[in-house]
């Protein structure tokens, strides 16, 4: 209670240099729902108006363009000035919008927009790319030599990622209505050249990965427990299929060895 | 590569696009003007994969500055001091000698990631030079301070651009990061005499200097876009600036319409050859 008073104090107090710094945000942000300060020309405030609105638009398209691509420009710039109008980024780091984005988007109430219901996943999906290219973990190159006896590590820069859409075949010729009958896992890393790879999983590998991700193993150990994990397989198939994938994924740059070769 | 007095004679703005072709042209006569890069800390703090890879590159070759964008000197919420220990811990890791930002602000309670202008107050002045001084405190350095370009006027202003400049400037004991095409485009958008602004510029405060082209939207209307060549009155300002108070490091701003960067050396080698008529070794 005292708080409140105390801000609403501050408030009243606000000096005059402040208010109109205020308002002047207040239109930038809606400029339907705020007129521009008093005795401000209007040519000279849509400079700004439109600088802002743009900055933040180009950052998001280039982070989304599958998904602007499938909105029609209304609702996409709708989306956009809901950003711009209702969130408050608490992030001085430009990278850092788009996720943002996203956390407003979650948020927000769009059941009269009839968005696409894959979009949160799309747009999830796209931002990964991002994500992972300026995520600040170094990328080891310790190739495992056996990758049975090898402690085994995923890529520290790396998703494994599971939507109920196959978000990674939308496109303006794909949009799917329904969510489809299986999940669509999708594993996304940066390799140690910095290039982002896409590879789509089946369940099985999916499982494996998830193994590794939640503990450091040798190729071995990680096979036992994907064996105890799928009974209805027998294990010698397991192991067969399971070292194949392994040394694959090996390659591919998905999984490392904790110690360097010899 | 620590010291402040390593920046010297021309630098240039380091935009992405910049980036591999400077590393193809390193040490080749064509861009031996280039003396050192600025960088945005905003897009560099806490990169990893390829971007610190090239940071790594860029400091490993050449002096860097600092020059932010989003400090919000201006701002209506208190500092971001998260943030300002961040850049601290940059400069320190990266042994980068200088941080300047906008006098501007850029947040309201959130960030709209723009350069907005501040009213020309004195209360404005006494908040923006103590966030200034809050700011070097948690530094431990002084900052630059950057004059900034605008298109409205604040209707509640009570003083002109110098004297709040000025103002700001000794009372917050910082440095004076002198953009020449922001006073040449402010000296359109207002309508005043950008010469004769210059000359009440505290040149004592100057640590290095910025030129850039602007984008003319109307006759009485320019927009600080960085994206076109300089036109003949902003090197013109720069000449001035040099004539009157010595010659100091200018670094070239491009950020729009970038073109290749043998082209854009004309521009670099042009303030180098405006330097070397000035300076007092070839007086």
């Amino acid at each position: 209670m005292a708080d409140m008073m105390k801000t609403a104090a501050s408030k009243i107090q606000e000096p005059s240099f402040q208010a109109y710094q205020r308002a002047f945000t207040q239109h930038i942000r809606d400029p339907k729902a705020h007129s521009r300060p008093p005795n401000v020309p209007a040519k000279r405030m849509a400079i700004y108006t439109e600088i802002v609105y743009n900055n933040i638009d180009s950052t998001l398209s280039a982070c989304f363009p599958v998904a602007k691509s499938l909105l029609s420009a209304k609702k996409w710039q709708v989306l956009v000035r809901s950003f711009m109008a209702d969130y408050r980024a608490s992030t001085p780091f430009f990278r850092e919008i788009s996720q943002q984005f996203l956390q407003h988007l979650a948020a927000m109430e769009t059941t009269k927009l009839k968005l696409p219901e894959f979009l949160p996943s799309l747009l999830h999906y796209e931002w990964v790319e991002l994500a992972l290219s300026v995520l600040d973990v170094a990328v080891a190159d310790n190739a495992p030599q056996d990758v049975l006896l090898a402690p085994l590590i995923l890529n520290p820069a790396l998703y494994l990622l599971q939507y109920a859409y196959p978000v990674h075949q939308i496109s303006v010729d794909f949009q799917p209505k329904k969510p489809a009958k299986m999940p669509t896992y999708l594993l996304v890393f940066r390799n140690a050249n910095h290039q982002i790879q896409f590879i789509e999983l089946n369940p099985i590998t999916f499982q494996l990965a998830s193994i590794l991700q939640n503990a450091s193993l040798t190729g071995e150990q990680v096979l036992q427990k994907l064996a105890a994990q799928n009974p209805q397989i027998t294990p010698e198939v397991v192991l067969q299929f399971g070292a194949q994938t392994l040394a694959e994924l090996a390659k591919k740059e998905v999984i490392f060895s904790t110690k360097k070769a010899q | 590569m620590a010291l402040l007095s390593n920046i010297q004679g021309v630098g240039l703005g380091l935009k992405r696009e910049l980036i591999p072709q400077i590393q193809t042209l390193y040490g080749e006569e064509v861009i031996r003007n280039i003396n050192f890069l600025e960088i945005a800390p905003e897009n560099w703090i806490n990169v990893g994969g390829k971007y610190k890879d090239q940071l790594d590159w860029f400091l490993a070759r050449y002096p860097i500055i600092c020059h932010g964008l989003c400090l919000s000197l201006g701002g209506l919420e208190p500092l971001n001091v998260a943030f300002i220990k961040q850049v601290k811990e940059f400069l320190r890791q990266h042994e980068i000698p200088l941080y300047t930002e906008h006098l501007s602000f850029c947040s309201d309670g959130g960030y709209l990631y723009d350069l907005l202008p501040i009213p020309f107050t004195e209360e404005a002045v006494h908040y923006v030079a103590q966030r200034i001084k809050q700011t070097q405190d948690i530094l431990g350095q002084q900052i630059g301070i950057e004059n900034a370009s605008s298109y409205v006027a604040a209707p509640v202003s009570e003083m002109d651009e110098l004297t709040f400049l000025k103002a700001v400037i000794e009372e917050a004991d910082c440095l004076l990061h002198l953009d020449i095409n922001n006073i040449y485009v402010n000296s359109v958008n207002f309508n005043y005499d950008p010469h004769l602004l210059l000359r009440g510029i505290p040149s004592e405060r100057i640590v290095y200097a910025h030129v850039a082209g602007h984008y003319q939207e109307s006759p009485n209307l320019l927009v600080d876009t960085h994206g076109e060549n300089i036109i003949d009155p902003v090197w013109q300002l720069l000449e001035a600036a040099y004539k009157q108070f010595g010659v100091f490091p200018t670094l070239l701003e491009r950020d729009l319409n970038i073109p290749p960067l043998t082209t854009l050396m004309a521009e670099v080698d042009k303030i180098a050859s405006i330097q070397q008529k000035y300076s007092l070794n070839h007086g």
